[in-house]
């Protein structure tokens, strides 16, 4: 099992480093641009009072605490979207292709017919792809800490540290999804266009739930519900139903992974 | 001692039957040739063999042990070669050597088959021509000097010489007591190294012979000329068959004693000229692929 997980790491080695080199670009580029932010925060409050409020809403904008502090306007500018997005492509990226890639390049006979059982070759990449995505998280966030420091721009660790956590359980989450359907595809293009086609339309059912009463309960068919930001850079808190929604679809969607592909008949073209 | 013993398998996709209830037993220390044309079974059999793909019905077990319950066990005693082997495109062949020594531990025989097989492991694997792509799937299949080599069309787009190289090498492993189960298209290279073949047909298998008895097959063809009227009808009776109509003669085949059939022959006082050939191992494999 560890010279598969190692393999996998070596292979993805690349890949980490460019997604981890974007995210500390944007958060340089914001850390820089926060202090000339806060001294115009009155202007900028007038400012913003003009803007349709259940648009702001619906983007996940608060305004009073965007612009009176760091965490609030990370949580905007940063943690909102921009982050997620590049936390999901690296995911699809990563988990389409760990097995359904290794199905379609045909070099799982290559493991498949060496002494280690399928169980084994599964948690092999399910384990380094979890230890990818927590490597990028700690360097992404890390990074925020530490240009903010470098910029002199007041936070609080603590806050930073619980956006972590609920970015790891909303990655174990898309993950555990992802690497189900790559479990049981035998190309990688399937997995990553299923996986990036549901987690658009979760995005569409939040922000259509906050705009029409009516529509507010498909909140709850969303991870980007559960994924709040603002209660984690703002409170220092994650939702109970939040861990619990995203581990049950992360456990759950692993289990069956593992099993379908344990069971499956594995033929390369 | 059976290493192989396949025992009514079965592998359907939907409605359609790739292989449909064989049996056949490999023994310990021969190869076995497994022939057919394409979509025989060949390859759905070979998966099933190495469990990559699971049979619908039917048992196979490899050195007395259930090929499915045992898997992971039995795969450190098989050594598997597929027709075309899919490497790390961005690995070296010694990355892939480092590799599956890791998984398998260490080899004392890569060295000796790099050297035997001229193979240069620097290259990486993206960069490497099908030859050499093929003799580092041999590598791979090798190096740890497995019980049994399970090998897929292993000379498939090889060059003859280094079809040859595979052949010694196989030989030589089959000399050390070596089983070795190989599906083929070349029937020539069937004819070279193996000592019995199975030959399958739509997913049926239609015979399990020694090549010395498939040599022995009584097919004859025979080209017979007259002079003026061909006695087409009296000839092509039950048992012969009309291959080829000439304009002063025939062209027939008799997969029996051929001894009435030139009686008969004798008969015509037209009777021009004769000639009798024996079939030859192709011709007799293309019978039973009919």
């Amino acid at each position: 099992m560890w010279p598969i997980f190692t393999k996998t790491l070596k292979t993805n080695r690349i890949a980490l480093l460019v997604y981890n080199a974007i995210c500390i670009g944007f958060v340089w580029f914001y850390a820089a641009f926060f202090p000339s932010i806060f001294k115009e925060s009155e202007k900028l409050k007038e400012a913003f009072k003009a803007y349709p409020q259940d648009l702001m809403k619906a983007f996940g904008i608060e305004i009073e605490s965007f612009i009176s502090s760091f965490e609030g306007f990370m949580a905007g500018e940063y943690f909102s979207m921009l982050w997620p997005i590049i936390l999901i492509v690296l995911i699809i990226a990563y988990a389409g292709s760990a097995i359904a890639g290794e199905i379609e390049a045909g070099t799982i006979e290559l493991l498949l017919a060496q002494p280690i059982s399928r169980l084994r070759i599964f948690f092999a990449k399910y384990l380094s792809g979890l230890f990818i995505i927590t490597v990028f998280i700690a360097i992404s966030n890390s990074s925020v800490i530490l240009l903010a420091r470098l910029y002199n721009v007041s936070f609080h660790w603590e806050k930073f540290l619980t956006i972590s956590i609920l970015g790891f359980l909303f990655a174990f989450a898309v993950f555990g999804i992802c690497f189900m359907l790559s479990a049981v595809s035998s190309s990688k293009g399937k997995p990553a266009a299923l996986t990036g086609g549901l987690l658009i339309i979760m995005y569409a059912l939040n922000i259509f739930s906050s705009f029409q009463e009516s529509l507010k309960n498909l909140k709850y068919a969303s991870f980007f519900h559960y994924y709040d930001q603002n209660a984690a850079l703002l409170n220092n808190h994650i939702d109970t139903l939040s861990i619990a929604v995203f581990l049950a679809v992360g456990i759950i969607c692993t289990i069956v992974g593992a099993i379908a592909f344990v069971k499956r008949d594995i033929a390369t073209t | 001692m059976t290493t192989i013993k396949v025992d009514k398998l079965k592998k359907y996709f939907g409605k359609t039957k790739a292989v449909d209830g064989i049996s056949f037993e490999v023994k310990g220390g021969e190869i076995m040739g497994f022939l057919g044309p394409n979509g025989a079974g060949k390859t759905t059999t070979i998966r099933c063999l190495m469990d990559f793909i699971r049979p619908t019905e039917g048992k196979i077990e490899i050195l007395g042990l259930d090929a499915q319950k045992n898997s992971p066990k039995l795969k450190a005693d098989i050594g598997y070669l597929s027709s075309e082997v899919d490497l790390y495109k961005s690995w070296t062949g010694t990355e892939h050597i480092l590799f599956m020594e890791r998984l398998r531990g260490i080899s004392r025989f890569d060295e000796e088959l790099i050297d035997k097989l001229k193979f240069d492991p620097r290259k990486k694997a993206g960069a490497l021509s099908t030859g050499n792509r093929q003799k580092l799937g041999i590598i791979l299949a090798l190096m740890h000097q497995p019980k049994l080599l399970v090998l897929d069309e292993p000379t498939l787009g090889l060059d003859p010489l280094l079809q040859n190289y595979i052949y010694e090498i196989l030989k030589s492993e089959a000399a050390k007591g070596k089983t070795i189960f190989m599906s083929s298209h070349n029937l020539a290279e069937v004819e070279k190294i193996c000592d019995r073949v199975v030959i399958l047909k739509e997913g049926e298998i239609v015979a399990t012979e020694s090549i010395n008895d498939i040599r022995r097959k009584r097919i004859y063809t025979v080209h017979a000329y007259f002079e003026g009227e061909i006695p087409k009808k009296e000839i092509v009776t039950d048992g012969i068959e009309l291959i080829e109509e000439l304009s002063d003669g025939l062209v027939l085949r008799i997969k029996a004693d051929i001894r009435p059939l030139l009686h008969k022959l004798s008969e015509y006082n037209n009777l021009k000229d004769l000639e009798v050939t024996h079939a030859s191992l192709e011709e007799v494999f293309m019978e039973f692929y009919r």
